[in-house]
């Protein structure tokens, strides 16, 4: 075995000629091998560090309030969360309400043809919704002059409300309070008779003395779509939008509400405080939060990364691995007269075999060292290269040790592989002489 | 680790009724050994002559644990050697047999250095000593200046010297040289033949050269002919006749 090394450490420095188109090929093939995984990786932390470089926040949870709220406690910790976040600039924290029960009630009393909430579709750009526009003639216009202040529902809104068309719908809201049976069966009488315009006149009188924010959709208080923190998490603002103002346009009472809550590392607990505060200021208690921060829009776009990536980097590593077989093995073809002349120094046929798979060991993993340097370099230089996901710069990546294990043992499997071919065809050259 | 037979006092090689055939490529046989035998003692030379394809290489082969035998006999340094494993007739070949050849057969990529620790390495030498002894070998051979050359910028004696140092840097028992100034011209020759011939006289080896030099020939001990087969002295012509 010594004599083997011997041999093999000389065949590698006298043959480093040859051994370097190897090298060149191998790092193609390793290297592939190596930058894919590190590319997937990369892409892999900018995802989660997604959350933090783009909206703020690294982690969101979510805890479920452990009673659904009356509209009035709904009202109360609506309150409480704009104190608070006003208060914590720092801390996302985002109510919402699940209407669909809600809705079901209110929806009963006031069914038939003309009923204060007919469902009828509607396409329009979703964030042209606001006050003004609810009662705008435009807007009113849609159904015939007939027509009550509509609220435009997304579809996944429409398919939780239990509205046929997945598209988009105006969900019509009677402009008196359908908080119990009598005053919807009252709005829908009223739409009927046509007096619409009135009641809805009689409701914007009636907002200060009574209870505005059910009575009249020109009350709905403001949106928070535009709040800074809010803001920034667009699929939540589509959500909670849609909630909120539904319930305050119908006056209805939520089947169910949560808190979430977004934050970076060290301050959740903070914000988790600030979740249970607003849930306390309305009587109710809130479950214990849970994470549920999956980048989901990512999650599809680092799959095809990484597999995408590894099948091209198995294909190249399976190709390189074959070239430089042929290679090595062709090289071992036109040095039989060397290996005929170190039999007759008395080497083994054992020990040329073992010294031509170290060979091929030897080059693999030098190949495999250089890669592993230059990949660290790489990631030292511009962390962000091999990150994938644009709309995250990284400022710092530090290459996880699993890719080099593996890459580090892929090395070893290919060099014996390679080494392989060769050492069994020098083995059999030199029996055969 | 093996070793050698250990230094017995008798015959360096002491072979006894060789024989050797090769099925021809016509189906027929060629029988280049039939019935060869050959004693060689330490501090002795002997000249192989002898028409080409007579089987003068095959001797050597054998006589270097290389080709296996049909029949005969064959002891080198007192030991039985028929029927040992490869690995043990490497072993054999690694510390005690050094080969020559007519075409050098240097490692074309290693120096001359390294060319000769390569044998020092797989005779088992120390690591430590390795390039000592391959620098020693070389300057034997008149060498010293040109230690680290690569054997392209040799001319042909020189690298016939590093082949030398590299046959003899393990201090062989028996040296095995195949036409080994056929390459050379006269002057390089007798200077090839010098050094063989004081190898011998120094470590108290065996030397059978196979030759077509007359000078060569001359200058060993005893000279004797291959011919059909059996190895005859070379001026007996009453043996020649008699076979022939
Ligand atoms: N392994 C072998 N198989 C078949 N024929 C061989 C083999 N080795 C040598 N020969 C044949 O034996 C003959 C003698 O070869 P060789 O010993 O080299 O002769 P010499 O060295 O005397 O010129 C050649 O004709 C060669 O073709
Ligand atoms: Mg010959």
């Amino acid at each position: 075995m010594r004599r083997a090394v011997t041999l093999a450490g000389q065949e590698v420095r006298g043959n480093w000629r040859r051994n370097l188109v190897k090298g060149v090929i191998l790092f193609g093939a390793i290297g592939t091998q190596l930058f894919t995984s590190l590319a997937a990786a990369a892409s892999e932390e900018a995802v989660t560090t997604y959350g933090a470089a783009v909206f703020g926040y690294e982690q969101t949870f979510r805890a479920d309030l452990e009673t659904p709220p009356s509209l009035a406690q709904l009202q109360t910790m609506d309150a409480t969360l704009d104190s608070e976040t006003t208060a914590h600039p720092g801390a996302v924290v985002v109510l919402q309400a699940d209407v669909s029960a809600g809705l079901t009630s209110s929806q009963a009393p006031v069914a038939g043809p003309a009923t204060a909430t007919s469902l009828t579709s509607f396409h329009g750009p979703w964030a042209e919704i606001s006050a003004t526009t609810a009662a705008s003639t435009s807007f009113a216009e849609v159904d015939g002059p007939t027509a009550l202040p509509r609220l435009v529902v997304s579809g996944p809104m429409a398919d939780r409300l239990g509205v046929t068309p997945t598209r988009l719908v105006t969900v019509s809201v009677a402009a008196t309070a359908p908080s119990t049976a009598e005053s919807g069966d009252a709005a829908a009488d009223a739409s009927e008779s046509g007096d619409v315009a009135d009641a809805a006149e009689s409701g914007d009188a009636a907002a200060d003395a009574s209870d505005a924010w059910a009575q009249s959709p020109r009350a709905l208080p403001d949106i928070p779509a535009h709040r800074g923190p809010v803001e920034r998490n667009k699929a939540l603002v589509n959500d909670v939008l849609a909630s909120r103002s539904l319930l305050h346009l119908i006056g209805a009472a939520p089947e169910s509400a949560s808190i979430y809550w977004r934050c970076r590392a060290p301050e959740c607990t903070d914000v988790a405080g600030i979740a249970a505060t607003i849930a306390r200021t309305a009587g109710l208690s809130l479950a214990a939060g849970n994470r549920v921060d999956s980048h989901d829009e990512l999650t599809p776009v680092l799959r095809q990364q990484r597999e995408q990536g590894a099948l091209f980097a198995w294909v190249a590593l399976g190709l390189g691995a074959v070239a430089v077989a042929v290679v090595a093995t062709a090289m071992v073809e036109v040095r039989t007269p060397e290996l005929v002349t170190l039999r007759t120094l008395g080497a083994t046929r054992s020990t040329l075999f073992a010294a031509a798979l170290l060979e091929g060991l030897v080059v693999a993993v030098v190949v495999g060292i250089v890669s592993m340097a230059a990949s660290l370099a790489l990631a030292r230089l511009d962390p962000d290269l091999l990150n994938h996901i644009d709309a995250v710069e990284l400022t710092r990546f530090r290459p996880p040790l699993a890719v080099y294990l593996r890459t580090g043992a892929l090395t070893v499997l290919v060099g014996l592989l390679t080494g392989l071919l060769p050492a069994l065809r020098a083995y059999r050259l030199v029996r055969a002489n | 680790m093996s070793s050698g037979p250990e230094w017995h006092g008798g015959f360096v090689i002491d072979a006894v009724g060789l024989a050797k055939s090769f099925r021809a490529r016509g189906g027929g046989v060629t029988e280049l050994l039939s019935d060869a035998s050959l004693q060689v003692a330490p501090w002795t030379s002997v000249a192989v002559m002898g028409r080409s394809g007579v089987g003068k290489s095959t001797l050597l082969r054998a006589l270097g644990l290389f080709q296996p035998l049909d029949a005969g006999s064959y002891r080198l340094l007192g030991s039985d050697v028929s029927g040992l494993s490869e690995r043990a007739c490497s072993a054999l070949r690694a510390k005690h047999i050094g080969f020559v050849f007519q075409e050098f057969r240097l490692l074309p990529h290693l120096t001359a250095t390294g060319n000769v620790e390569t044998a020092a390495a797989i005779a088992g030498m120390p690591v430590r000593t390795r390039r000592r002894e391959a620098h020693r070998a070389l300057e034997l051979v008149g060498l010293s200046h040109r230690l680290r050359a690569s054997p392209r910028t040799l001319s042909g004696g020189e690298q016939q010297r590093v082949a030398l140092a590299r046959a003899l840097v393990k201090r062989p028992s028996l040296i095995l040289a195949d036409e080994p100034t056929g390459a050379l011209d006269d002057t390089t020759a007798a200077a090839v033949l010098e050094i063989l011939r004081d190898a011998v006289a120094v470590s108290a080896a065996a030397l059978v050269v196979v030759t077509h030099d007359p000078v060569v020939a001359q200058a060993c001990d005893r000279q004797l002919r291959l011919h059909d087969g059996q190895l005859v002295p070379l001026l007996d012509h009453t043996v020649v006749g008699s076979t022939a």
